[in-house]
């Protein structure tokens, strides 16, 4: 009788097309918001891809990265995370601790673990699993005027000393006292950039939160590296950056950089298209070189880098399937580039396919850029950091990122409010104490 | 006979219906009507109690909680946030900040804005444009007026940090927003510029309402212009300041967003202020509890301050 009642319901359903396959999933996709151009080529691949998909419906969001977090804490209180986020890797920390994720592992195996850029993948690797799909690799190097470089007769520094010296040699007085040019800028604003610049001298020298390998604490015992690498940085924002640098974001920098009022700083290649809407004749002197090590006899050992990666977030079997799918698709190499071309030179494929794919290396932008992108892609994107994921998948990140514990004890010491050595056992003291907040 | 004892003594004063014989068909109506009031003003209690009382509950029960970032559970810990809050090292920083902003604020909103208030009282003409262009200061959004002071103050580009390093009060290329004590001149000069509107209106709304006689009067006894602000202006608006101090206070010591859109609280938190404390604690060390104790507070500061305030007034105003 049971047989004969589900095969009645199987003839009913098949002759309705109400089989699995056309069943109703509606996905929810989140993307933070960069540029419109990044939302827009995003849409337009959702559109692409779902017609494989047949039933499958997505409901597209764009998420501003100041409101992610609180968006993110409410969705999974809710039980409505979404179930594809594009985010940065503090987010797929913060979502992975909060059980909010699935593994992507099988993801990346079916596209070829081999084609994404190890590094990118090992930020987000927890418990022998893979919890985003690197989609933007992300880069951080100095970016430099040539042509200053060649009139002040100077080489590339390959060491902390020798970047301070050029960098006093490019700062320039003018007649009225006032500099015309200013060396380097080093931007210290409170929120998120000044941990980025800190972490960017800090990781040149081998330092690191957590070690690599072990996966322990080790900043407290890395207290002499951590001071020298601080005392640095004040130095070259006292010998070579505007006063004003102390509280400088990005937008700031970038613009002082774009208007020709200093001559080289740490970025992350959005000055590039920046350049080109609002200086264009200033880029055809644009170059970069990997931010230096300590000393010249040995490479810098790290950056500090990032990525924007894909999330599948836990919900139903049917829905978690369908993101794969959907991804699976969007990971195709044109479509990667594509998406990196969207924001070009900031944004670089995380897979080799898509880097060496005839749409990301015909890109006007690429073309132009294309020894600097050989530079960053061969040197700065292997091997890079965040701060807290050195050792992989961490949520600390993002508490460095939505707090300004680093901040302050960076731009109190610049300030000359506190010695550099209390600055490093203030960020020690918060670092420990946000670990042991995590643990609770 | 003593006070209680008159009191024993008077009968309960009757409802003011009393000499009315309520029938059955009354009382049915006096129901119909009652029943009819409640009906009216349910949607405003089920408004207080969804949108007042329930926040207010919630947050003191957070304030008493700890929640695990992780499985986001909850656990009663009793007074513990308030205690941590009370050994924080920051505590004596941020309300020393929250002190400097609040006081300045007040004082610079209240003098201009009554100075503001005295000019646009003229009859001149052009006073109805003056006072619309006074007023846009209130009504432009924030994040506006924020990117704007930015703007004014940047080290390289801004006008005030120009028109400062040409007097040399700043050295060339610096910037207000980064030195401490001119960050926190800064967000404060935002926000006076931004509050001032609101004291100029109520103001100005106070001064239509003296009577004319009264300086006619006070000239006739010979008053100075000075004399005629001090002993007929000045008491008139008493009433109006009294008001708008405990509201603006309230306003000031919560308002979060200018100070968090101009510096961040920094540069090395010297202007993060109390709102920005209980921002970094819930959404950047996502500690609900002690965000909420935070918030309880400030909630209780202001509460005794402005009871206290109100205290004061009355007991000045009994004769």
């Amino acid at each position: 009788m049971k047989y004969s009642v589900s095969v009645a319901i199987g003839i009913v359903t098949g002759l309705f097309g109400f089989g699995a396959s056309a069943r109703a999933v509606d996905l929810t996709f989140w993307t933070n918001l960069t540029t419109a151009a990044q939302a827009n080529v995003i849409q337009k691949q959702i559109n692409e891809c779902l017609p494989q998909q047949p039933g499958v419906t997505v409901k597209f969001e764009t998420v501003p990265f100041g409101a992610m977090y609180t968006r993110l804490i409410t969705a999974l209180r809710k039980d409505e995370a979404p179930n594809i986020m594009n985010t940065i890797e503090g987010a797929v920390g913060f979502m992975q601790a909060k059980n909010g994720l699935v593994p992507v592992t099988d993801v990346v195996d079916k596209l070829d673990r081999k084609d994404f850029i190890a590094s990118y993948l090992n930020a987000v690797a927890k418990d022998g699993q893979i919890w985003g799909l690197p989609d933007w690799a992300l880069h951080q190097e100095v970016w430099y005027r040539r042509d200053l470089f060649e009139k002040a007769g100077l080489k590339v520094p390959h060491s902390w000393d020798e970047l301070l010296q050029a960098a006093k040699n490019l700062t320039q007085a003018a007649a009225d006292g006032r500099p015309a040019m200013y060396g380097f800028a080093v931007p210290m604003g409170r929120s998120l950039v000044a941990p980025q610049t800190y972490f960017q001298i800090f990781y040149s020298g081998g330092g690191a939160i957590f070690d690599p390998k072990t996966g322990n604490y080790v900043f407290g015992d890395q207290k002499p590296l951590a001071e020298k690498s601080l005392a640095f940085m004040i130095d070259l924002y006292k010998a070579a950056s505007p006063p004003a640098s102390v509280e400088w974001s990005w937008s700031e920098y970038r613009t002082a950089f774009v208007k020709g009022q200093v001559a080289m700083t740490n970025e992350w290649g959005a000055v590039v298209q920046m350049a080109a809407e609002q200086n264009p004749d200033i880029l055809k002197s644009f170059d970069v070189f990997p931010f230096p090590g300590p000393s010249a006899a040995e490479k810098p050992a790290a950056s500090l880098g990032g990525g924007y990666y894909y999330l599948v977030g836990k919900s139903s079997p049917d829905k978690v399937e369908a993101s794969k799918k959907l991804l699976l698709c969007m990971y195709d190499a044109k479509r990667v580039a594509e998406r990196a071309n969207s924001r070009p030179i900031f944004a670089i494929p995380a897979t080799k396919s898509a880097f060496d794919s005839a749409t990301f290396q015909s890109n006007d932008t690429v073309k132009h850029f294309k020894p600097q992108l050989e530079t960053i892609f061969k040197d700065v994107m292997p091997t890079w950091f965040r701060y807290g994921m050195e050792a992989g998948l961490n949520p600390i990140t993002g508490q460095i990122e939505a707090t300004t514990f680093i901040g302050d004890a960076v731009q109190n010491a610049a300030l000359n409010k506190i010695k550099v050595s209390d600055a490093v056992n203030q960020i020690d003291e918060q670092l420990r104490f946000q670990i042991e907040l995590l643990r609770k | 006979m003593t006070r209680r004892s008159v009191a024993t003594a008077m009968p309960a004063p009757a409802p003011p219906w009393h000499h009315l014989r309520l029938g059955t068909s009354w009382q049915l109506l006096i129901d119909k009507q009652a029943r009819t009031g409640l009906l009216f003003i349910a949607p405003s209690v089920l408004f207080l109690f969804v949108f007042v009382f329930y926040p207010v509950f919630d947050v003191l029960r957070l304030s008493m909680s700890a929640i695990s970032f992780v499985t986001d559970r909850e656990r009663f810990v009793g007074i513990a946030n308030f205690v941590e809050i009370l050994r924080d090292p920051k505590l004596a920083t941020v309300a020393w900040n929250t002190l400097i902003w609040t006081v300045f604020s007040l004082i610079g909103q209240f003098g201009l804005g009554l100075a503001a208030a005295l000019c646009i009282n003229q009859n001149v003409p052009g006073m109805k444009l003056i006072r619309t262009i006074l007023l846009l200061p209130y009504v432009v959004p924030v994040i506006a007026l924020a990117l704007f002071w930015r703007w004014m103050l940047d080290g390289s580009f801004g006008i005030i940090s120009a028109a400062l390093q040409s007097l040399g009060v700043l050295g060339a290329d610096q910037s207000p927003l980064a030195l401490p004590n001119g960050a926190m001149a800064s967000v404060i000069l935002a926000n006076i510029w931004r509050g001032f509107p609101f004291v100029m209106i109520s103001y100005w709304a106070a001064l239509q309402g003296i009577p004319t006689e009264q300086y006619e009067a006070a000239r006739v006894d010979g008053a100075s212009t000075w004399q005629e602000f001090r002993f007929v202006t000045l008491p008139c608006l008493g009433a109006i300041t009294r008001v708008m101090l405990v509201l603006r206070l309230v306003w000031t010591v919560t308002f979060f967003d200018i100070v968090w859109l101009i510096t961040r609280g920094g540069p090395g938190g010297a202007t993060e202020h109390w709102p920005i404390w209980i921002y970094e604690e819930t959404m950047g060390f996502f500690r609900f509890g002690t965000g909420a104790a935070l918030a309880v507070f400030l909630a209780g500061i202001l509460i005794v301050c402005s009871t206290a305030y109100l205290l004061l007034l009355r007991r000045e105003s009994d004769p």
